[in-house]
């Protein structure tokens, strides 16, 4: 299956090869000052490049033990995230006091995100329909510190329920991942599958879109490589909210897709961004941000 | 349960237990209760849950208790063994069976022991954030 997939990345002309990317981390400013926590790291000789588009983002350049088992984790001094996730909250620009909408939250790397860019004030709702990744996501909101969130056991598709309008919402969908550190991806994914995602990701943003409020703004990202996920789910999303409008995002990567296999589409799709793993030496990543006019 | 807990080491009022949300078996400090009728499984500052029939603390709640509470600082090679569920040989001689909070060099709380001739034997640490993942 991977010469299948590669020979799909190919005729959307790409040159795909394997990356190994490095580890990343953001830094928990809801714990400490971002001085304090890089003297910390610092003084036990973890080596660290910041990121220079992600306000709170390093790339982990050398550590002598793993940083996943340290005081300073457990302490939440930082979320082990990996720089290409990190950009779907700094793209939401969650602020302080509004009301936010994490529609997919579990394990909570974006939603301790939005927290931290929160200042730990407003109210972020989080989403998670299933039980046991709940309580990985409650692990995650007490050891970064985060007490703002409120959490429902639900499915996005049902956010209209919690009759509550956002400020904004971020749809960081379930969707069939990409090849980079999982050497099995290829043997686990078919197209089948990819097109089960894409029905699920029209609803959740179907469901997004209903609970935004007038001149909110709505994330869609996914950690998957395949148009199916989403220049197409995009291209869907336009033609059946007119008001819903893409806007440019400053961050890296690639134009969005603006024909796929012989398919021309909205051409403003072109303002989403798309992280190829081997231009950005990250994982495989897809972001666009609507305004609702 | 939650009192009790707090009652073993201190008698202040550090909570305004009317504002306490009991949710399954987790309880919660919430101010804004306009979100608790639709039925949320968490919200506001988690205090602890009940576990196997036993009050877990969360670390917001120990960090609550006054600076009264008796305490022990430690090095960075205790702390880490400390944090890796071990108990913690301790040159300061509290009386036998005082609940102690275990802090690092730097401030940092680890997590609470009992006193007992010489020892602090871990009652709960920091390291159970990843113990409780397993």
């Amino acid at each position: 299956m991977k010469d299948f997939f590669f020979d799909r990345y190919s005729q959307l002309g790409e040159s795909p090869v394997d990356v190994s990317p490095s580890q990343s981390i953001r830094i928990n400013t809801l714990t400490k000052t971002q001085d304090e926590i890089l003297t910390f790291l610092k003084q036990r000789e973890v080596e660290l490049q910041k990121i220079s588009s992600l306000k709170h983002g390093f790339r982990v350049v050398n550590s002598h033990f793993s940083l996943g088992a340290s005081i300073e984790y457990l302490m939440g001094y930082f979320y082990l995230q990996e720089e290409s996730a990190q950009y779907s909250v700094e793209v939401l620009d969650p602020k302080p006091g509004e009301t936010i909408l994490d529609m997919c939250a579990a394990p909570g790397g974006k939603t301790t995100q939005i927290a931290q860019y929160m200042n730990n004030t407003g109210n972020l709702i989080a989403l998670e329909p299933i039980a046991f990744r709940m309580k990985k996501l409650f692990n995650q909101l007490e050891r970064c510190n985060i007490i703002n969130a409120t959490v429902f056991n639900i499915d996005g598709r049902q956010a209209d329920e919690l009759f509550i309008t956002f400020d904004r919402v971020l749809v960081d969908a379930p969707c069939s991942g990409n090849f980079v550190g999982d050497d099995d991806w290829f043997k686990k994914r078919d197209i089948e599958g990819i097109r089960a995602n894409a029905r699920l990701q029209r609803q959740l943003l179907f469901s997004a879109a209903q609970v935004l409020k007038q001149d909110g703004i709505l994330v869609y990202s996914t950690c998957s490589l395949e148009p199916e996920e989403n220049e197409l789910i995009l291209d869907w999303f336009l033609s059946e909210h007119p008001e819903m409008r893409l806007e440019e995002i400053d961050i890296p990567g690639s134009p969005g897709l603006t024909e796929v296999f012989g398919q021309k589409l909205n051409p403003e799709i072109a303002k989403a961004k798309r992280f190829w793993p081997w231009r950005t030496q990250t994982q495989g990543f897809f972001i666009a941000r609507f305004r609702k006019c | 349960m939650l009192i009790k807990f707090i009652s073993q080491f201190t008698d202040d009022q550090i909570i305004d237990m009317n504002k306490v949300v009991q949710i399954q078996n987790r309880y919660y400090l919430v101010e804004d209760t306009s979100l608790i009728n639709k039925d949320p499984q968490h919200l506001g500052v988690f205090l602890g849950a009940k576990r196997n029939n036993k009050f877990v603390p969360s670390f917001r709640l120990l960090e609550f208790l006054p600076d009264s509470v008796p305490h022990v600082v430690v090095d960075q090679k205790q702390a880490w063994l400390f944090v890796c569920g071990r108990d913690l040989f301790v040159e300061h001689s509290f009386p036998s069976n005082t609940l102690v909070l275990v802090y690092s060099g730097r401030g940092e709380l680890l997590g609470y022991g009992f006193a007992k001739e010489g020892l602090i034997n871990n009652l709960f640490d920091r390291g159970d954030f990843l113990r409780r993942e397993q």
